[in-house]
């Protein structure tokens, strides 16, 4: 089996935070582009993942939208889990679906939609699962003062490593807090992340 | 606008937009949420083509009480209750999820005697939980007796599990560090019972049920999951190795002793109903097996952590911990912004999973056997909707 780092060579990857298993269930997270989670989940699901979940988290940023995935016959000394994060904005948020990759992330996505709106873009039936249709508020979205700063809990997930560029070094929110201000909003707009993969 | 587009709800009225041109006409109906079958309140909006189901939705969120809301208002502790309620049949493995999660978290130590009374009452509740789900699925199945027998033996396990736990059903019996209380000699000695007993009734059941004809008809080739579908949908627990695939949390991740523990993962490659019925009937046996050996290796020592924390308060960071429930992987997901209560806590439950793939599963199926392949996936309604 490939190990997951490999897995996502060559893909446009933000950040990567290399968790400790021991530490975070996790073995590899890696914060993505939105142009790049198809490819990332496609990748994933040639090499044999199950999807574990989709979720999200309101963070100051923005909303970002996290993936777990797993493999079934990982070695026992090489737990499997993934992590995928794409950030999008609190305005209009809306990220790709993977359902049609991973057919269960269909329900959770639509279940990341009652709680946080965020909307999935081509997914095939998307309207409301567990909260009312008629219900227009998403329980989960944090009042503006209570939010944090997403990296607040990226600089904890140590050691934190850049994978292409210092632009996305995301140890910047503990060395120079400036730089890392700047990243949020070309995370959140996959325009420039176009443009990014351009240049590169 | 017709009359018929009048009537049903928003969910109704979706399902009838989706139908297609030349399909119009057949008949959509309603299955539950009040149906007998579904245990809870789910409901299946399906579409017939005679007796044969075309299309089937299943409509979910009845019974949803917004317990990841919960985790973040309540303090670490407070949430502890929450757990036992998410899934009433097997609460335990519930409980240990969250517990391990924030025990992960802040790296908390566990004395040894407390895993083993962890494992002990885990595979107790595990018991309990297949023992529940077997009499049910034979009921809906049309045989009245066995549920009688699964109750009658279940409630010795639940007398003993009381006897330590105080609760009957909605455990909460896992402290951060440890277990709330010791068990006694007449907890030991009644689950040594409890594991004679099962060893003599699981023989029986095979030959009362397993091997009756009518059951291998409604169960036999009804339903075949194909692995490639049940990994798709993030299948997991007995619906995923009755596909064939030998995956359990408690090898594949291991925690707690179980690495110590000598036991098998049943999985039978036929994907059908039947398979998961033997998979679920065979994962019994292996737990009497580990209650068994946990017994015989049972310490003397400390049941909760001497230093465990009073308040919990995790360092700032992020915790994946998952557990094999008897529906599955039972997944929790912490985000600790360093307070104490939790910036976001997330529930993966596995039934959601394993529901999910239902309508693909019951396209062509008769009516009645969706009925058969709803109850082999053992699906708990609170669990899915949380």
């Amino acid at each position: 089996m490939k190990t997951s780092e490999n897995l996502l060579e060559g893909l446009d990857i933000c950040a990567q935070t290399r968790c400790r298993y021991e530490q975070c269930g996790c073995v590899t997270a890696v914060f993505l582009d939105q142009v790049q989670l198809r490819a990332a989940a496609s990748r994933l699901f040639e090499a044999g993942y199950h999807i574990e979940d989709v979720t999200g988290v309101d963070f100051a940023e923005g909303i970002e939208v996290i993936y777990h995935f797993d493999h079934f016959d990982h070695p026992v000394d090489y737990p499997a889990r993934v992590t995928l994060r794409v950030l999008t904005d609190h305005e209009s948020p809306e990220v790709p679906t993977i359902s049609d990759i991973f057919s269960g992330a269909g329900w959770h996505e639509r279940e990341c939609f009652d709680f946080f709106g965020v909307t999935f873009s081509d997914h095939p039936q998307f309207r409301p699962l567990l909260l009312p249709a008629e219900f227009d508020q998403h329980p989960l979205l944090k009042p503006e003062k209570n939010r944090e700063s997403l990296y607040a809990f990226l600089g904890a997930c140590e050691p934190v490593k850049p994978v292409k560029g210092e632009r996305y070094h995301f140890e910047a929110s503990v060395e120079a807090p400036v730089e890392a201000q700047k990243t949020p909003e070309a995370l959140a707009s996959s325009d420039t992340g176009q443009s990014r993969s351009e240049k590169a | 606008m017709t009359t018929e587009t009048l009537c049903g709800d928003f969910y109704t009225h979706c399902f009838q937009a989706e139908q297609d041109k030349e399909h119009e006409g057949r008949l959509i109906i309603n299955m539950g949420p009040q149906h007998p079958s579904t245990h809870g309140v789910l409901r299946v909006i399906v579409e017939m083509e005679g007796e044969y189901i075309s299309r089937a939705e299943p409509v979910i969120g009845y019974l949803h009480r917004m317990h990841e809301k919960m985790g973040e208002i309540k303090t670490y502790h407070q949430y502890m209750p929450n757990m036992g309620r998410v899934d009433y049949l097997h609460a335990l493995a519930w409980n240990w999820a969250y517990i391990g999660a924030v025990e992960k978290l802040c790296q908390i130590e566990v004395p040894r005697r407390a895993e083993f009374i962890r494992v002990i009452t885990c595979e107790m509740n595990r018991i309990c939980s297949h023992l529940v789900w077997w009499g049910a699925y034979l009921l809906d199945l049309g045989a009245f007796t066995p549920i009688m027998y699964s109750f009658d033996d279940r409630e010795q396990a639940v007398d003993l599990l009381q006897m330590i736990t105080g609760s009957r059903l909605t455990y909460c019996y896992y402290r951060f560090g440890g277990v709330r209380t010791d068990i006694n000699d007449a907890f030991i000695a009644g689950t040594r019972d409890f594991c004679k007993l099962m060893k003599s009734r699981l023989p029986m059941y095979k030959d009362l049920v397993t091997d009756n004809y009518i059951l291998r008809k409604r169960c036999e080739e009804i339903g075949v999951l194909p692995l490639e579908m049940a990994r798709r949908y993030g299948a997991t627990g007995p619906v995923l190795r009755g596909s064939g695939q030998k995956y359990d949390v408690r090898r594949a991740e291991p925690y707690s002793v179980y690495p110590e523990l000598d036991f098998e993962i049943p999985a039978f490659p036929e994907g059908d109903a039947m398979a998961r019925y033997r998979v679920r009937v065979a994962e019994m046996e292996q737990s009497v097996r580990i209650i068994e050996q946990s017994l015989n290796m049972l310490p003397q020592g400390d049941f909760m952590a001497p230093k465990s924390p009073k308040r919990i308060k995790p360092p700032k960071g992020d915790v994946y911990f998952a557990v094999e429930g008897a529906r599955g992987k039972i997944g929790v997901y912490i985000i600790s912004d360093g307070s104490s209560t939790p910036y976001r806590l997330k529930l993966r439950s596995p039934s959601y999973s394993n529901l999910s793939l239902f309508a693909e599963l019951a396209k062509g199926t008769l009516l009645a056997d969706a009925v058969s392949i709803l109850g082999s996936l053992d699906l708990v309604i609170p669990e899915i909707d949380r």
